[in-house]
């Protein structure tokens, strides 16, 4: 599985100013019904699904970084949301820190596997302690994506 | 000091997915043992929620944990549970 195959500029956003999880979540969702991945009947449904999830236990996962996510019966393949901001947000994470990148990822209800999948590929890069550092400093959706291309093999 | 390494099958339905994950972490910072799970010989830290959901562990893979410290036994025997649990 590529990563690259999921990362569109269009569903990147840079500089978000939001300072709570909640904000935060709303505003990757809202970015999804804008670019028509889910409709927006379905908005509402898509964020109390990634509150529920995060009810359960926080989804940040250390090092400033979370992955918060849902499985939902309308979506027929993976979606992915990436922020990066520059203000950390309190996400109830176990080490404590505030997290200023976060991968959001709704996937189809059915699909287990490809699930931990995605969540494997985006770890796997993010252990690598130089690329987590260009990724907290990336400036532009475009850099964002090449980042993630160019170090994915 | 003790070292413990065990062979796992991973039984939580979906895999080491987040929710496991992080409570695997939870539970391994409670012991002062380092904890370790390999996977396809890939070596990561069992104290980091990033590294454990970096091996895509799906239920039914085989991984080995290793356990080392004066708590290693106890560590062990609580770290199994999870793992075989059906969270």
């Amino acid at each position: 599985m590529k990563l690259s195959d999921y990362v569109f500029e269009k569903q990147i956003l840079i500089g978000g100013s939001f300072k709570k999880k909640r904000d935060a979540l709303k505003e990757l969702v809202s970015l999804l019904v804008k670019n028509k991945k889910i409709p927006v009947s379905r908005k509402d449904k898509v964020l109390s699904s990634l509150l529920a999830r995060e009810k359960l236990g926080s989804t940040a996962i250390g090092k400033g970084v979370a992955l918060p996510h849902a499985r939902l019966d309308f979506i027929k393949k993976p979606l992915l949301v990436i922020s990066v901001s520059a203000k950390g947000i309190d996400f109830d994470s176990l080490d404590g820190e505030l997290v200023s990148v976060i991968f959001l990822i709704l996937s189809p209800k059915s699909s287990g596997g490809s699930h931990v999948k995605l969540m494997a590929v985006i770890s796997r890069l993010l252990r690598d302690k130089f690329f987590l550092e260009r990724l907290k400093s990336i400036s532009g959706s475009k850099d964002l994506k090449k980042l993630i291309t160019t170090n994915e093999n | 000091m003790p070292k413990i390494e065990k062979e796992i099958t991973v039984k939580n339905k979906q895999g080491l997915h987040a929710r496991p994950a992080a409570l695997f972490v939870q539970t391994a910072a409670k012991f002062d043992s380092s904890v370790k799970i390999e996977k396809n010989s890939e070596l990561v830290d069992g104290k980091s929620i990033m590294g454990i959901l970096s091996l895509g562990a799906e239920s039914g893979n085989k991984i080995k944990l290793i356990v080392e410290g004066e708590d290693a036994n106890a560590a062990v025997d609580e770290l199994k549970r999870i793992l075989i649990s059906g969270i």
